[in-house]
């Protein structure tokens, strides 16, 4: 009880820390005006002149030369009126106290003010040993309540202790994203299609379920009117179940969950510890805004809080159209190793695959995967806030998310954005499934001491009845 | 250009405005245990006996008799042990300072940090244009096109409603914080691609696109991360139409909006009081959240704030989950007038239709029309964020609607919480479209005169060939 009382202390402390420790944002380029210019700016105060040649401006028009072109038509006058306004604009982007409020108001008076996530004491239930609860009515397991993977239910870290258990799925149904919402859906569709996620791999015969100790650990309570409230909550809950030696697996929910998924791994393992792998169609470190936190910015909290560097994070399958080529740059100095649809393009997916894999293993750290289901292709993926064109498939991306969970010593792994009313049939939720399922089998693989590159069950691979056999089974 | 915010609607001194009135009704504040368990309650402490018997339990069981039942199976020390849980749950649930966020904290540093509403100033536009609304069409009678509210010319600034005498301004608020499923953001734009709007209407032969001057006016900015944030916003674009003369038609956008909107709508006249009719299935006057404004919230909010008085707000429709004894006998005490659909079902929807008519012609002179779409039936409006079964239909719903705007001064008019997604088809969107339609076509009425009782042209009543003898 008094660890988290201080770590929400520490919390707090972060949430106002970050707008002070911005990363290095890019610096203000000061760009010279064409002489052409010149005569139409004899009106303008040295200010003016100045502001005129920052980067602000170019989010007046397309580009500089477009703006230029939108200035040499119009009179002195009109110039000096089109600067005011910019800069007038500039001013009312800004916070201003006493018209903008630094802070959004709660109402501390509320008599709920923590319902939402205050825990069902245990002697609310009848007595129960600890250790995780089974459904299943019938020897073949099951009762038809869906939960994740079909596994038994553990509600408390003493069930996970009590049943030694190995991965505990989670559910985080945070529903703020940018595009079209529904994520918050995201946990119950994948526990109606739970049986998916477990099960025996064709692949590598393996069957995670027989393998791990698996449970599904409820959901963590969300406050939806608020991405910030809930982040510390989330932390929370992703910590402790860290802390009693189970990976992890967190269903999303909007990608916010990235940044407390993340912060836990720190928490337990310690900076520089970890390598996170970010599947996305986006880049997600969004700087500058004015909220602190949303599924856009969940990289760039973790970095300016310190828990991350660029260099702990792999990114894969970005393409939507940010970020621009400045941030690309920043990026690179930031040490953030991405691998954009641009580079599959070129170089192909099995080059990329294997750089990635690579990189992962570079360092020999715990690795931590965060599985945006928009990095696969809308075909696969039409339940989702924020789709893109062009992206991964299936063949893809369940062959890399299985290599890394059985060739890297995983930590944590969460999958978001899965926004199921966007999908009138079954098919996001099924491939959604079926990325978990290849980190779970991944993960078994391991135990089992599969870890060699890139392993495939020899009897699957081929029939055997023409000889190739000997260069199969060696 | 010179705009300043001038609604500051988020004070922090919020959470001082409470109304008072029952907390819950009278049999369940308080409760002593039966004498036939009293040996269960030996080990408690007299603090525990006294919260034991106070209200704090019902926060934590449904029902005195569920919480009986747990201490039925209980030994006297087990008892001591929920007991003891029970209050720390209930301590638990109060804000803790220095522990918890007390508010949501921002990032000042931002240098976007208005951008989501700061106005596009006159001076950076490429070209210049008369002040008035301009036709975003190719044809004398084009249907398709760019797609705006009725098919309506567009403005853009107060300076074009002036100009062009404008009646009715349709505006979009896409704000997408709905407690149920969300998608209210694509509302507008959903209503902007279906017909419907500014149709003729049958029942009385009006068409008001004839006869009022309607314009799309646009989507009104909002943050995406915070109804605080843009509420204000909200408030300041409304106060801009109605001052400019023109009957603003809000389309949501979920249905916290209707904070600001009905605030606006009023404050232009402060002294005189608005009248309300809200329909929905929801009451939406929800106290005590640790949020303060959210769509559950809104009406609590326009009441506690002295926006509206309870006497004037008629509520119809009610049927969802929301809705319990102690709130109703709250609503009681406030003078709501509440149409639940248990009434419906009781008296029938005509006694009901007109006894909210009279109510609403007994209130206030100006009215307001707060419309949630989660009123109609799911069968006829799918895309509702909040729906539930048993509501009206577009047959029940249409003619109070239209009968409303035509027998009452209509000043403000909104539609709230259509979310696209959740109905794959094209009636959801058309049904909205028809429920606008029949308002509009009551203040064309009213405009031509018309306010007669249930007016209906005598033409489409009656073929008028006479009845075939018997």
């Amino acid at each position: 009880m008094h660890v988290r009382a201080s770590s929400a202390r520490r919390l707090a402390r972060h949430a106002a820390a970050a707008c002070i420790s911005a990363v290095a944002a890019p610096a203000i380029a000061q760009v010279d005006l064409p002489d052409s210019l010149r005569p139409k700016l004899e009106l303008l105060t040295p200010e003016q002149r100045e502001f005129l040649g920052s980067d602000f401006v170019e989010r007046f028009a397309p580009s500089r030369e477009k703006l230029i072109e939108a200035l040499e038509k119009r009179s002195p006058e009109e110039v000096k009126a089109y600067v005011d306004a910019m800069m007038w604009v500039e001013r009312q982007q800004k916070f201003e106290a006493g018209r903008d409020f630094a802070a959004i108001p709660l109402n501390t008076e509320s008599p709920t003010f923590n319902a939402w996530k205050i825990r069902r004491p245990r002697s609310f239930d009848p007595p129960r040993e600890p250790g995780p609860i089974d459904l299943s009515r019938y020897m073949g397991g099951g009762s038809g309540i869906p939960t994740f993977a079909g596994a038994p239910v553990a509600l408390t870290p003493e069930d996970l202790v009590a049943g030694n258990v190995e991965v505990a799925i989670v559910g985080a149904p945070l529903n703020m994203g940018s595009g079209w919402r529904d994520a918050d859906h995201g946990p119950l569709a994948l526990r109606l299609m739970g049986r998916y996620m477990a099960g025996n791999d064709q692949y590598t015969q393996v069957n995670p379920s027989e393998v791990l100790n698996i449970v599904d650990y409820g959901d963590i309570a969300i406050d939806n009117d608020s991405t910030e409230r809930s982040m510390q909550h989330v932390r929370e809950v992703v910590r402790e179940i860290a802390q009693t030696g189970a990976i992890p697996v967190i269903i999303g929910g909007d990608h916010s969950l990235e940044y407390p998924d993340v912060a836990a791994m720190i928490d337990v393992y310690g900076k520089g510890n970890v390598t996170i792998i970010h599947f996305d169609a986006h880049y997600d470190i969004g700087r500058n805004r004015p909220h602190l936190i949303d599924h856009g910015q969940p990289i760039y909290r973790l970095l300016s809080e310190g828990l991350i560097k660029g260099g702990d994070y792999i990114q894969v399958g970005l393409r939507a159209s940010g970020p621009d080529e400045k941030t690309y740059r920043w990026m690179r100095e930031e040490g953030f190793r991405y691998h954009t649809m641009a580079e599959v393009e070129r170089y192909g997916w099995d080059h990329v695959l294997e750089e990635v894999l690579a990189e992962a293993k570079a360092n020999g750290r715990r690795l931590f995967i965060s599985f945006d289901v928009d990095v696969l292709d809308p075909s696969y993926i039409a339940g989702t806030g924020t789709p893109v064109p062009g992206g991964l498939t299936p063949r893809e991306a369940i062959p890399i998310v299985r290599r890394l969970c059985a060739e890297n010593d995983m930590v944590g792994f969460d999958l978001v954005e899965v926004a199921p009313e966007l999908d009138p049939t079954y098919v996001t939720s099924l491939h959604s499934a079926f990325i978990v399922k290849a980190c779970l089998t991944g993960i078994a693989m391991r135990k089992l001491g599969l870890t060699e590159p890139h392993y495939l069950n020899p009897v699957t691979l081929d029939h055997a009845q023409d000889g190739r056999r000997e260069e199969n089974e060696r | 250009m010179t705009k300043t915010t001038r609604g500051f609607l988020f004070a922090a001194t919020f959470c001082l405005l409470q109304l008072g009135g029952a907390t819950a009704s009278a049999d369940d504040v308080t409760a002593p245990v039966e004498p036939s368990l009293e040996h269960k309650l030996k080990a408690l402490s007299p603090k525990q006996r006294e919260f034991l018997e106070g209200p704090g339990p019902l926060r934590l069981f449904p029902s005195r008799g569920k919480l009986v039942e747990e201490l039925e199976r209980r030994s006297p020390d087990e008892v001591r042990q929920l007991v003891a849980d029970m209050m720390a749950a209930v301590a638990a649930f109060a804000y803790r300072p220095g522990e918890d966020m007390g508010a949501i904290p921002l990032n000042p540093e931002s240098p976007q940090f208005n951008s989501f509403k700061v106005l596009k100033p006159r001076a950076l536009d490429e070209l210049e244009r008369a002040p008035g609304p301009f036709s975003v069409k190719r044809y004398i009678y084009e249907r398709g096109g760019i797609p705006t509210f009725a098919g309506a010319p567009v403005a853009l600034t107060p300076e074009d409603l002036v100009a062009g005498a404008v009646d009715v301004a349709i505006a979009g608020i896409p704000q997408n914080m709905s407690s149920g499923k969300r998608d209210a953001r694509n509302g507008p734009n959903a209503m902007r691609a279906m017909h419907g709007i500014a149709d003729r209407d049958l029942y009385s032969m009006i068409d008001p696109g004839a006869v009022l001057n309607i314009v799309d006016y646009g989507d009104f900015a909002v943050d995406r991360m915070s109804l605080e944030r843009g509420l204000d916003h909200a408030y300041d674009m409304v106060l801009d139409v109605v001052a400019a003369g023109a009957v603003p038609f809000l389309v949501g956008g979920d249905h916290s909006l209707m904070y600001p909107s009905v605030k606006a709508v009023r404050d232009v006249r402060p002294g005189e009081p608005l009248g309300v009719v809200h329909f929905g299935a929801h009451h939406n006057a929800e106290r005590d959240g640790s949020h303060t404004i959210s769509d559950r919230q809104a009406v609590y909010r326009l009441l506690a704030e002295g926006v509206i008085e309870g006497k004037h707000l008629i509520q119809v429709g009610l049927r969802g989950p929301q809705l319990d004894l102690e709130t109703l006998e709250w609503m009681r005490e406030q003078g709501i007038r509440y149409h639940t659909m248990a009434e419906v079902a009781y008296r029938g929807w005509d006694a009901v239709m007109e006894r909210v008519l009279a109510e609403a012609k007994a209130g206030p002179d100006r009215v307001y029309v707060s419309f949630d779409v989660s009123v109609i039936d799911p069968v006829e409006l799918a895309a509702a964020g909040r729906a539930v079964p048993g509501g009206l239909m577009l047959r029940e719903v249409i003619p109070l609607v239209r009968r409303l705007c035509a027998e009452t001064r209509i000043v403000g008019f909104e539609i709230m919480d259509l979310a696209p997604m959740l109905d794959l088809s094209y009636r959801s969107a058309m049904n909205a479209n028809y429920v606008m339609n029949a308002c509009l076509s009551g203040i064309a009425m009213r405009k031509m005169g018309v306010t007669e009782e249930n007016y209906m042209h005598p033409l489409v009543l009656d073929h008028g060939q006479g009845t075939p003898a018997e």
